[in-house]
């Protein structure tokens, strides 16, 4: 029996991602497609008669968006919304900004592909050399972290991921969703992806396989000790979502030539 | 010496405005236009270099797009926004939905402009048979409120909006400003001109006169006891604050406005705008012209002269409103009966 739920949510394109360049971040806005996913998410639970009463968000700016649209479309911008650096996405290191079509080409589809779905393998760190270092690093949101600015992560396995946000779920999101509460995450793909392995017992080794469509809401029902009642359900057209999961996938591969 | 910052802002044009209606705790929508002066806020904040650290917005969603879009404008988005009734719009009562104009046709120009413009005069109370009751008790927003429903206002005048906003400024806005945050509140037309009565020391007799141009950033200086260490200023484009100024005056009579220059004389004063050293020489020099046409009374003449003054009196009407020199206007207003009065324009 169901006591609890929590919608999660990967918020919808974003600029970078037609480029399939890795984001990480770096504070890209959401796509026009973006934006709609977002709507259209807010739109499908308004009509499914959900009432949400705090949104969770990371501190970069797609994120938010998503927030914020999603809250608009279903009439309810005055719900609380919470941003947090530890739901931020993955850190993917010096691998940010990097093409992965590119980074398929020159270190093996198998390589990149370990990168991004192993759950303990850390990229190799951002320093100052790299193109994005300062605008990351300089930017005033990093100071207002819960933790010094030094000791924000360089780089992240998903397993880092996990760690860092771990303490956020269970010390701030938990005792709300106790006060009953109705909770959505308005994550990343590694984050939420983290989250849903903390939340749904996914073995390391399953964890590479899953994948999450973008400007999806995934309800996860929990009972009383935080266990899930049900598999975790992806709200929506079904046809949709299958091409969603594939559209992300695909992203990883390397671009045939005819 | 200032020590304390904090930004101030009326919410831009809302969806209702055009059509003049008391929107109040109606949970309308910010207008096309009403989006491009958050956004020209944001933009304005931006190039000025301010970097804010907490916004503090009312539960109604013109307030709450408001600082989303000056904070997407500003690249900010990440900064706190934190969501209280405690800023919304006063509440009009029985008025909310109507229509300024017919208000006025129904229950006289003067009945309206009291409830709107006095101090302690409250509107009769909305009830169950009013159109908007349901709309806004059955929304759940206000049973989040740290006050239960039932003890929500039904009517509201100036001084209980005061009333309910200020234990918020004290409690939860002050203590951020004391940390050295950078505060901006995306208000309400009456919930800002609450606060400011209140940094400001306006009188009740005169915060009658004060109106706030919409989107328009108003940037208050306070030393370490909270009080202002110089007049607020409003940042902008100061032709478009007047517009702007003027703009929401009009929207309070039908036809034909008879414009107040108090309200503008004390922004004047209190505040930083830039024009007003232009007046007084235009005002002599029309002193001296009449002046010097008083004496021609032949009764042949006396349509002559009788539309004389009207065109005076039209440009005039023009220059009231960047007059500086109350005197010079004092002098006028004897010879010229229609259109100029010092009767407050209601807001």
């Amino acid at each position: 029996m169901s006591k609890y739920k929590v919608f999660v949510m990967r918020h919808g394109e974003g600029a970078w991602t037609k480029e399939n360049r890795f984001c990480s971040w770096v504070d890209q806005r959401l796509s026009e497609d973006g934006v709609k996913e977002a709507l259209a998410c807010g739109h499908l639970l308004r009509e499914a008669g959900y009432h949400l009463d705090v949104v969770f968000t990371s501190l970069l700016s797609r994120s938010i968006h998503t927030a914020w649209l999603l809250l608009e479309a279903m009439g309810q911008e005055w719900v609380p919304v919470v941003k947090s650096w530890r739901l931020n996405e993955r850190h993917y290191g010096a691998l940010i900004g990097l093409n992965r079509a590119e980074m398929a080409l020159n270190h093996g589809e198998e390589q990149v592909k370990q990168w991004r779905r192993s759950y303990d393998l850390t990229p190799p760190p951002i320093d100052k050399s790299h193109p994005y270092f300062l605008e990351i690093y300089n930017d005033r949101r990093y100071s207002t972290c819960d933790i010094s600015k030094e000791d924000l992560p360089k780089s992240e396995s998903l397993k880092d991921v996990l760690e860092r946000l771990q303490p956020y779920w269970d010390g701030t999101i938990v005792p709300e969703i106790k006060q009953g509460k109705s909770v959505l995450i308005s994550g990343h793909g590694n984050s939420c992806r983290a989250l849903l392995k903390h939340l749904q017992g996914i073995s390391d080794a399953d964890i590479v396989n899953v994948t999450l469509p973008t400007g999806t809401p995934i309800l996860i029902e929990l009972d009383e000790n935080f266990r899930p009642t049900k598999p975790m359900q992806l709200l929506g057209d079904q046809d949709a979502i299958q091409a969603a999961i594939r559209k992300v996938e695909d992203q990883g591969k390397v671009k045939q030539t005819p | 010496m200032s020590k304390y910052k904090v930004f101030v802002m009326r919410h831009g044009e809302g969806a209702w405005t055009k059509e003049n209606r008391f929107c109040s705790w109606v949970d309308q929508r910010l207008s096309e236009d009403g989006v491009k002066e958050a956004l020209a806020c944001g933009h304005l904040l931006k190039e000025a270099g301010y970097q804010l650290d907490v916004v503090f917005t009312s539960l109604l969603s013109r307030s709450i797009h408001t600082a989303w879009l000056l904070l997407e404008a500003m690249g900010q988005e990440w900064v706190p926004v934190v969501r209280t009734w405690r800023l919304n719009e006063r509440h009009y009562g029985a008025l909310i939905g109507l229509n300024r104009a017919e208000m006025a046709l129904n229950h006289g120009e003067e009945q309206v402009k009291q409830w709107r413009r006095s101090y302690d005069l409250t509107p009769p109370p909305i009830d169950e048979s009013h159109p908007y009751f349901l709309e806004i008790y059955n929304d759940r927003r206000y049973s989040t409120c740290d006050l239960s429903i039932e003890f929500l206002p039904k009517s509201e005048s100036l001084k209980d909006v005061l009333e309910r906003l200020q234990p918020y400024w004290d409690g939860t806005i002050v203590p951020e400003i004391k940390r050295g945050k950078l505060v901006l509140i995306s208000g309400h037309g009456n919930s800002c001109r609450a606060l400011l009565k209140h940094l400001e020391g306006i009188s009740d007799a005169d915060i009658v006169n004060v109106t706030l141009p919409t989107g328009t950033p108003i940037l208050i200086e306070l030393d370490e006891n909270f009080r202002p260490t110089k007049p607020m200023q409003l940042l902008g484009d100061q032709k478009a604050i007047q517009a702007a100024i003027r703009k929401v005056e009009d929207q309070d009579q039908p036809g034909c406005q008879t414009p107040s220059i108090r309200n503008i004389k004390t922004m004047w004063e209190k505040g930083n705008i830039v024009g007003a050293t232009e007046c007084p020489k235009a005002m002599n020099k029309f002193s001296s012209s009449w002046s010097s046409t008083s004496t021609f009374l032949p009764a042949g003449l006396f349509c002559s002269v009788f539309c004389f003054i009207l065109t005076v009196g039209q440009v005039l009407y023009g220059l009231k409103r960047s007059l500086h020199q109350r005197d010079a206007f004092n002098i006028f207003k004897k010879y010229i009966p229609v259109p100029f009065h010092s009767t407050p324009v209601s807001q």
